[in-house]
């Protein structure tokens, strides 16, 4: 997909928690990397690791309880989890940024909008009070907020969560990142916002040439703005492929399970099918402190089989571009 | 638009004051003792030995004899207009008596006030920044010492510590005796408990604070530390501290009568104190409007700066 070197790499990187309950190993040694302009997916369900993972490659893990314990976040030949602590200031919110997934509560009620923006601006890029308030208000009109110079001086709760989140896009994009890192953006918007959002997105990676990690347990927006995806269960990376080839072609039982847990209006308006239900994955993830030796899917497959159960699979290439971690050979 | 709050507030706090008055008025009148046997100059001793008709002259004099509610009208008239009436004991203009006390009780508590508030945020915050760690277990138990020590308690022990054990303050003196020297051992006495106080709720609220998503937002951003805990932890945590601290003033005028009797400061506690030994009524009703109103005054301060604060409240 791209010939370039990747901006950001991940390598075997893992996160644990200590809890009463033992080590929680919500990243369990997960590599990725995205290109410049790239967007990567990553999907799973709620309790996998997928935000732990996009928020250790800032740092922002609460320590203690949570601790980045081993592998590497190379960015512009640096490893961002040996740096040091004044380093990596300089690279959050400048050359990596991230938005979060509830605009409600992820901006600061007690600032106004122009200043939340300016922040990163005077802090980075050494601009005074009044350019820094210049470029905010470019930020505004470029996530097309009307009205961009009133609202400087307004205040997040005067806002909808569809602008809130177009304003913490704002704050990601001022510096001009080289990263942005977006953990679950549309979740918490409505249907026909999400759709503006993932646009502007979109549009603005393009003009600006951002490598867009997209996290998100939504494969509509998988398919909607990803080149590639990385899928994740309990902590772990079970594929990884091109978003064509992953949605024509998955190799993980749990990639295809999630596919089929989707509601599908043109099987429902079909007719025949109306009584057809929704399959669901049995089970629930376990808790990722006390994983199997094998398969930490094997209990919620169908196609589990005793090797799957005794040996951890490998991850491999199961046809070109295209990963999998699964002991089994899914026909197309 | 502030201004206009703040109109409708002070017509607003018009119930409280007179609620006030009418209390201070009350109190006045219901403590024991005859307010004319101690115009005599005369002890409950003494009482037996008054002739009654030289009795009855004096409440006459003094207006004792009228119906509650016109001596309550009047009085109210009166002191709207500043005067409190004469003190029955010294003869002096209670109004005089009271504005001689204030200087020194509004230094006292301003001292107080500046005291508690900025030991008691920074004890908060190195509380909640360290959470678990050695600071916040010094800060906290600082905290719980404090919430429950007597004022007048820790006011004879800090008597007994620094004015007599190792004297570097006075015992006793006024302000202009001794400058700030004498201000120095009330001031940390009654500071003690507000300070304590306001730490352990500072230290809850910036707790919560610090787990809020905006505050991952503005770390994310590449913001120092000191900007994250100061610029958004802390300003979006002091509401709820300037709550307590608003209402601190009532247990800070509390602490205030209890020290500044102890220590000979000539306030308004002292003059309180004095007042009802020698069943001084209207120099207790004086006294007890002048806080009161300061009280109410004091609260509706807080409201106005929880609208300057806090952008979401100026409706």
């Amino acid at each position: 997909m791209d010939a370039q070197a990747p901006v950001l790499e991940l390598k075997n990187l893992e996160t644990h928690f200590e809890t009463r309950d033992g080590t929680v190993r919500a990243v369990d040694g997960v590599s990725y990397s995205v290109g410049a302009g790239e967007t990567l997916a990553v999907v799973g369900e709620s309790g996998c690791g997928k935000s732990v993972l996009s928020l250790s490659i800032l740092r922002l893990i609460p320590n203690p309880p949570g601790k980045i314990v081993g592998g590497s976040v190379m960015f512009g030949g640096e490893d961002l989890t040996q740096v040091s602590e004044e380093r990596i200031r300089v690279i959050r919110g400048n050359k990596i940024s991230m938005i979060f997934q509830e605009p409600m509560t992820s901006l600061n009620p007690m600032m106004t909008i122009g200043k939340q923006i300016s922040e990163p601006l005077t802090q980075h890029m050494g601009l005074s009070k009044k350019q820094a308030t210049n470029r905010a208000q470019e930020m505004l009109d470029l996530v097309q907020i009307p009205d961009s110079k009133k609202w400087l001086g307004g205040y997040p709760h005067e806002m909808s969560g569809g602008m809130r989140q177009r304003v913490m896009i704002a704050i990601a994009l001022a510096c001009d990142p080289k990263v942005l890192i977006a953990d679950e953006p549309t979740t918490a918007l409505d249907v026909t916002i999400q759709a503006q959002i993932l646009l502007l997105i979109r549009n603005l990676q393009k003009k600006m040439g951002t490598a867009v990690i997209m996290v998100t347990h939504d494969l509509g927006v998988v398919a909607e703005v990803a080149d590639r995806v990385v899928v994740m269960y309990a902590g772990r990376k079970v594929e990884e492929a091109n978003v064509k080839d992953l949605f024509a072609n998955p190799q993980h039982p749990y990639t295809i399970g999630l596919m089929t847990a989707i509601p599908r209006l043109d099987k429902i308006t079909n007719g025949d099918d109306l009584n057809e239900r929704l399959t669901e994955i049995p089970g629930v993830v376990l808790p990722l402190y006390d994983l199997p030796v094998g398969c930490a899917f094997a209990d919620r497959c169908s196609f589990t089989t005793d090797k799957c159960r005794t040996d951890k699979p490998v991850f491999e290439e199961k046809s070109p571009s295209h990963w999998a971690a699964c002991w089994q050979e899914m026909s197309s | 638009m502030l201004t206009t709050v703040l109109l409708r507030r002070l017509i607003f706090s018009i119930p409280t004051l007179l609620g006030v008055a009418t209390l201070a008025f009350m109190l006045g009148h219901m403590s024991p003792g005859d307010p004319a046997i101690a115009a005599m100059g005369l002890d409950l001793e003494g009482y037996s030995s008054v002739e009654p008709e030289e009795l009855e002259r004096v409440r006459e004099e003094l207006g004792l004899n009228k119906p509650i509610l016109v001596q309550y009208v009047g009085w109210l008239t009166r002191a709207l207009q500043g005067d409190f009436g004469t003190s029955y004991v010294s003869t002096i203009e209670v109004s005089e008596l009271v504005f001689e006390a204030l200087p020194t009780t509004m230094l006292l508590l301003v001292m107080t006030m500046s005291v508690s508030i900025v030991v008691g945020i920074s004890l908060g915050i190195v509380s909640a920044v360290f959470k678990g760690r050695t600071g916040d277990y010094i800060a906290r138990m600082i905290a719980i010492i404090g919430v429950s020590t007597p004022t007048f308690w820790f006011a004879l022990v800090l008597m007994l510590c620094f004015a007599v054990a190792i004297p570097i303050f006075p015992v006793n003196g006024s302000f202009d005796e001794f400058g700030w020297k004498a201000m120095a051992l009330p001031t940390m006495a009654i500071a003690l408990h507000p300070a304590a106080l306001i730490a352990r709720m500072m230290r809850s609220s910036m707790l919560e604070v610090l787990s809020h998503d905006m505050i991952r937002t503005a770390t994310a951003k590449g913001l120092s530390r000191w900007r994250v805990y100061m610029v958004h932890g802390l300003r979006n945590a002091i509401n709820p501290v300037i709550t307590v601290i608003g209402f601190q003033f009532a247990n800070l005028m509390g602490g205030a009568v209890a020290v500044e009797f102890i220590f000979s400061l000539p306030g308004l506690g002292s003059l309180l104190i004095e007042g009802i030994y020698e069943k001084d009524i209207l120099v207790i009703q004086g006294a007890v409007l002048v806080i009161g109103v300061a009280f109410a005054l004091s609260n509706l301060l807080v409201d106005l700066l929880y609208m300057i604060i806090d952008p979401r409240i100026r409706i």
